[in-house]
């Protein structure tokens, strides 16, 4: 049932969110409209201003507000070790840890011929270009991609683009800290067996 | 339209005319614990004409531990899975229920093509040893990204850059695929082996001993003339690296890659001929429900549980003789859920004991 003019408007851009239904859409228009002008301008002007800033790094593809990321300009990050992700955001989550001086690199997807997700529409490319070339400071590359079908054929292609010796390593994988063994599904039980240590 | 309808642990009896919805009871049970029925090839076709979806719930009581499930098919969308009260996806609603089921269709495991028994093996293997079915999901899904590449490369000349591309894609699959693969021949071997054991025993006692059964597996990897001889790992994955390379050119102008466990076969021999050319109906009727027999073991010795059977319209395989001696070798622990058109050779075989009976008319049903 239409609302009005401009709640349907709003409701009709709402839906285009991920995981958004027209209920949903609905809840949130009215919930907007609700909060009062105020919200609804510092709201909007959020968007805006976001979509001015943001854009991917030209050397990570990771998101950040300035040609160059934070990270790929650190000089006292460490430029020889590359992490290899599939999503900005696995950047933000590797970073939480403290764990890890290098650098990183955002493929933005995984490689999917059922899904029409070939090398040229990721960033592998630029990837291979970054570790190929001559003066390329890269020594070692630490594979963080999901363990699943895809993201272990598209570290495979990538292995076979690289055309120098380097250290190649990926995310080890097993039972979480603080689970429950019950908890735990039997193919990732039986890969933590196989590689226990 | 609703239905609810309340079972009693032991035997279920649905009976009434053709096309009132006996087997539509059946198929529920069969949803529930497998989220799909065999009957639909596409799960919109589940949904009545006139509505926009379709919803099958099931309360469990197993080991004095009830649970719920829920499985809501749509028109439009993807099916969404509910286990106590709590939505879930299809994978782990999977193979909570084990069900062993007698269908009329049974007998093409036996004289349909090889896909039927892959499917038939695949299908019992998963609902109760979850690691196979990850595994073998993840083959399949290997296999058809594989496939999609070979057809992009079919479509390509060979000194295009694209396709020197592609083949570097194609070798990373054929490298991930040896592990995968290898995972669900052993699976299907070591399944085969157990069934074999508990249905040659079956199928002997209700032969009076004159069959002997034995099952075969055929692996496109195995190029051994002597197919009982099994592959090594090692050597498994050794000859399928080696033939996805030789076959590779046949493959991209077929578009399909034709070797590994997604192209092998299963054969039954009884007194070593193969049932599936030279076997009679008998042969064939009986063959079948000694692999449901054994199935029904086989789940009681993975899990400690029996499994509820499901067994649909078997008065117009079997005579009547015939099935109630297979009813009465199932253990009284077992739920059965029986569909057929005749409820008078049950009361009279079973003297109306231990049989609760359902007239099912319209898709109302009647306990009685």
């Amino acid at each position: 049932m239409p609302l009005t003019p401009s709640l349907d408007r709003l409701i009709h851009e709402l839906q285009k969110l991920p995981g958004v239904g027209p209920k949903n859409a609905q809840r949130l228009a009215i919930f907007i409209f609700k909060k009062g002008a105020d919200f609804s301008r510092a709201l909007s002007s959020a968007v805006i201003e976001m979509s001015q800033n943001v854009k991917y790094c030209s050397s990570c593809a990771g998101i950040c507000e300035s040609d160059i990321c934070d990270i790929c300009s650190n000089s006292l990050r460490d430029h020889s070790k590359v992490c290899v992700v599939e999503k900005p955001t696995d950047v933000f989550h590797i970073e939480a840890t403290g764990q890890y001086n290098g650098v990183y690199h955002v493929l933005n997807g995984l490689i999917s011929p059922l899904e029409y997700l070939t090398i040229d529409k990721l960033n592998i490319k630029p990837l291979v270009a970054r570790i190929n070339s001559a003066d390329s400071p890269v020594r070692e590359i630490v594979f963080a991609l999901p363990p699943k079908v895809e993201g272990d054929a598209t570290m495979a292609l990538i292995k076979k683009m690289i055309q120098r010796p380097l250290k190649i390593s990926k995310l080890a994988q097993g039972i979480p800290t603080g689970c429950e063994i019950e908890h735990i599904d039997s193919m990732t039980l039986a890969r933590a067996l196989n590689n226990r240590n | 339209m609703c239905l609810e309808i309340a079972l009693s642990p032991g035997i279920n009896l649905f009976y009434g005319m053709n096309g009132q919805g006996k087997t539509n009871i059946l198929e529920s049970v069969e949803i529930l614990s497998t989220t799909r029925s065999d009957r639909a090839f596409k799960e919109a076709e589940l949904v009545n004409h006139n509505e926009e979806s379709a919803l099958v719930s099931g309360r469990f009581l197993k080991n004095s531990l009830d649970f719920d499930i829920s499985v809501n098919y749509y028109k439009n969308r993807k099916k969404t899975c509910v286990k106590n009260g709590k939505n879930t996806t299809a994978d782990s609603i999977f193979g909570s229920v084990n069900i062993v089921k007698f269908f009329p269709k049974d007998a093409e495991i036996i004289t349909g093509a090889p896909a039927n028994r892959r499917r038939y093996a695949d299908m019992e293997i998963s609902l109760t040893d979850r690691a196979y079915y990850t595994n073998y999901k993840n083959y399949i899904k290997l296999i058809e990204s594989r496939n999609a590449v070979l057809k992009q490369m079919s479509e390509l000349q060979e000194r295009d850059f694209k396709y020197g591309e592609l083949m570097d894609l194609i070798e990373s699959y054929d490298e991930l695929l040896p592990d995968a693969a290898y995972g669900v021949y052993r699976g299907r071997l070591d399944f085969l082996k157990e069934i074999a054991l508990y249905a040659d025993r079956t199928h002997r006692s209700i032969s009076s001993n004159r069959e002997k059964l034995d099952i075969l597996y055929h692996c496109s990897v195995n190029e051994n003339t002597d197919k009982s001889m099994n592959l090594t790992e090692n050597l498994f994955k050794q000859r399928l690296i080696f033939l996805l390379k030789k076959n590779l050119k046949n493959d991209i102008i077929r578009k399909l890659t034709t070797v590994g466990p997604h192209k092998d076969d299963i054969e039954f021999l009884i007194n070593g001929t193969p049932a599936k050319n030279f076997g009679s109906t008998g042969q064939i009727k009986t063959l079948a429900v000694s692999l449901k027999l054994a199935q029904i073991d086989y789940v009681f010795n993975k899990t400690g549980d029996y499994p509820v059977l499901l067994i649909d319209d078997m008065t117009s395989e079997f005579d009547a003789e015939r099935l109630f001696n297979i009813i009465k070798s199932i253990s009284a622990d077992m739920q059965v859920l029986i569909s057929s058109t005749d409820n008078e050779i049950f009361k009279t075989a079973f003297g109306g004991q231990g049989i609760n009976y359902f007239k099912v008319s319209g898709g109302a049903v009647v306990n009685n």
